[in-house]
């Protein structure tokens, strides 16, 4: 590069070879060549001042044919530049600046011109943002109450910045303003709502040279939703977006049968680059819901519905399934709040242990008071002689055992109902799958994406079809 | 982890990124040289002077795209190392890296220029793209409860 700059500035200096080279030049360069002749004539005035300079090099490089565009190019504007100073430029051709063309004066005033608009125009936005509010609501909506009307400096800053981050926060707030459809009728309702994250809870994804990604599913997850949702209304809140995570709850409930909801990064809110999943957005009552979560910044907004854990590095363990009995507790236990029995674990990461604490203290406590109801005593006797079943008298049993009984109870049921109706249910889904599946492009411009009010109706047309079916 | 599970974890993505980049451009120059190298051709010549100008020409695109590729995906790894977070910005601020570290040749001033100007071009990319993404995100719907509950349990 810096030779064929040296290479240019050592043409520019001789007229001969200028003219050798400018009749030499493709028409392309036609406009450059004009330019030339009237430097040229320039040149010839003043020529007889240049002192002799030995032809040789020059010459034979014009020979050698050093004339591609590039050079011819820099040539051509040394030229326009060099139009009155060609003398000036002769005595010091190396130190010349960067040509510069009109071209280059152009669009070099063009930016500048910009710039100045660019920030003319910002400075002024800003300034129409620093106005007094609009109304009483667009300053509720931007929740700047105590920021009154008026243009002193500090009002009109506080306005400005309220009405330049309601820009951003587009981006950061929800998607939707409830998350979650209202509750089913009560027919359909269960006591609480559980809020499981999806990754490093129930799943794990890792990543190696050999396999790709890889995720797993943690052990006793299937149990751990199927057991519990008799209890809770499970909604899975990924921290991640739709598009990566929707598949991967789908296949870890393929009937749609244990988890009611899915929500996504999109549900989240993301402040202070902290995913938050703010549970008063979710339509439910939050003294009834229960989040558990890997990460301490997403349940930032109500700690005290949340259930901090440890994350699950993918290795073998059973924590899904020794959370189920608390969690069963919780949600038999006919309480209207679940925050204050929430509270009363101080460390919720170590809520299994203690609860397990707990419950044995509980059965000691329920076999000390029960201890004698065992004992032999009369009427036991009596029983006894009178041939009467012993089952009456048999141990009693713990409340907590005959929650859990029932709950296993159930849990098998509907385990059978759901082998049983397996093949229906993704036959019904194939079937809605093939119907919306297939979107041509025509399809998707003309009338666009089928939406899920759509879809939902057909389905509730075939629930109505297949009831009036089996009447 | 990463979320997108269609892209390998950091280190591992750079080389990705390089390789897809240079495959686009070299795909990309191959249609675009081919056409001008076509066009600038005298007739009888045409089919090899687009010959000519795809085998000189295209390769370069290709490194050029791979350059940028693969330079942006360096620096987004390297922000998202240095910030931990996972969130558009990290285009954006790779993107100023990148307009800076490819101008750096052209003196401060060009750099300078080129930095915002890429870092805006991404920060563009990004919003889009978020924007696409809150669009499309669906709310979630009510299933359809019968009348009557049906008792699964009975």
């Amino acid at each position: 590069m810096y030779l064929s700059k040296v290479l240019a500035s050592a043409v520019v200096r001789t007229s001969a070879v200028r003219a050798v080279a400018a009749s030499k030049r493709p028409a392309l360069f036609m406009r450059n060549t004009v330019a030339w002749y009237s430097s040229k004539s320039d040149n010839t005035t003043k020529k007889d001042e240049q002192p002799p300079q030995s032809i040789l090099t020059e010459d034979l490089l014009a020979r050698a044919g050093f004339e591609d565009p590039d050079q011819a190019k820099a040539e051509a504007q040394g030229g326009i530049e060099g139009e009155g100073k060609s003398t000036d430029e002769a005595k010091r051709p190396r130190k010349r600046k960067r040509a510069q063309s009109s071209k280059d004066r152009q669009r070099e005033r063009y930016a500048n011109l910009f710039y100045l608009s660019t920030f003319v125009g910002g400075i002024a936005g800003l300034g129409y943002m620093s106005r007094d509010w609009d109304s009483e609501k667009e300053q509720e909506e931007m929740d700047g109450k105590d920021i009154g009307n008026g243009y002193t400096p500090g009002l009109m800053y506080e306005r400005m910045s309220k009405r330049l981050g309601s820009l951003f926060t587009f981006f950061s707030e929800p998607a939707f303003e409830n998350l979650l459809p209202p509750p089913p009728p009560e027919a359909y309702r269960r006591p609480l709502t559980l809020v499981l994250t999806l990754d490093d809870l129930l799943v794990h994804s890792s990543w190696d040279t050999q396999h790709g990604w890889r995720t797993a599913k943690r052990p006793g997850l299937d149990y751990f939703l199927g057991y519990l949702s008799q209890y809770y209304e499970i909604v899975v809140f990924a921290t991640n977006s739709q598009m990566f995570s929707e598949k991967t709850v789908g296949k870890l409930d393929p009937y749609h049968a244990y988890i009611s909801y899915a929500l996504f990064r999109e549900a989240c809110r993301y402040k202070d680059g902290k995913l938050i999943k703010d549970l008063s957005l979710l339509n439910r009552d939050l003294g009834k819901t229960v989040i558990i979560d890997v990460d301490e910044d997403a349940v930032s907004l109500q700690p005290e519905n949340g259930i901090v854990v440890e994350k699950w590095d993918g290795k073998a363990d059973d924590y899904l399934i020794s959370m189920i009995p608390f969690l069963e507790y919780l949600a038999t236990q006919p309480v209207k709040d679940v925050r204050p029995i929430l509270k009363t674990f101080t460390d919720k990461s170590k809520i299994v242990d203690e609860f397990a604490e707990r419950e044995r203290k509980l059965r000691e406590q329920w076999n000390k008071d029960h201890k004698h109801s065992n004992q032999p005593n009369a009427g036991n006797f009596l029983a006894k002689l009178m041939g009467m079943p012993t089952a009456l008298t048999k141990e009693p049993k713990m409340p907590l055992d005959i929650i859990r009984e029932h709950g296993q109870l159930q849990y098998e049921h509907f385990q059978k109902y759901l082998r049983e109706n397996a093949h229906k249910f993704l036959e019904e889904e194939q079937k809605l799958k093939d119907e919306f599946g297939k979107v041509t492009l025509n399809k998707l411009i003309t009338e666009g994406a089928p939406s899920p009010e759509e879809i939902a109706k057909v389905q509730a047309e075939r629930a109505k079809e297949e009831a009036n079916k089996q009447k | 982890m990463s979320a997108d599970h269609t892209r390998d974890p950091c280190p591992i993505v750079i080389l990705n990124d390089f390789g897809g980049a240079f495959a686009m451009g070299a795909i990309g120059g191959c249609v675009w040289h081919g056409i001008k190298g076509f066009r600038n051709s005298p007739y009888g010549e045409r089919s090899y002077g687009a010959l000519s100008a795809i085998k000189a020409r295209a390769p370069v695109v290709g490194g050029n795209f791979g350059v940028w590729g693969g330079l942006f995906s360096t620096f987004d790894c390297a922000v998202k190392a240095v910030r931990k977070r996972e969130d558009p910005w990290n285009a954006v601020i790779a993107g100023f890296f990148v307009g800076g570290a490819l101008a750096i040749r052209g003196g401060w001033k060009h750099t300078r220029n080129s930095a915002i100007t890429c870092a805006c071009l991404l920060g563009v990319f990004e919003g889009v793209g978020m924007m696409m993404q809150r669009l499309q995100a669906q709310p979630t719907m009510a299933p359809q409860y019968p009348e009557e509950p049906v008792q699964l349990a009975a």
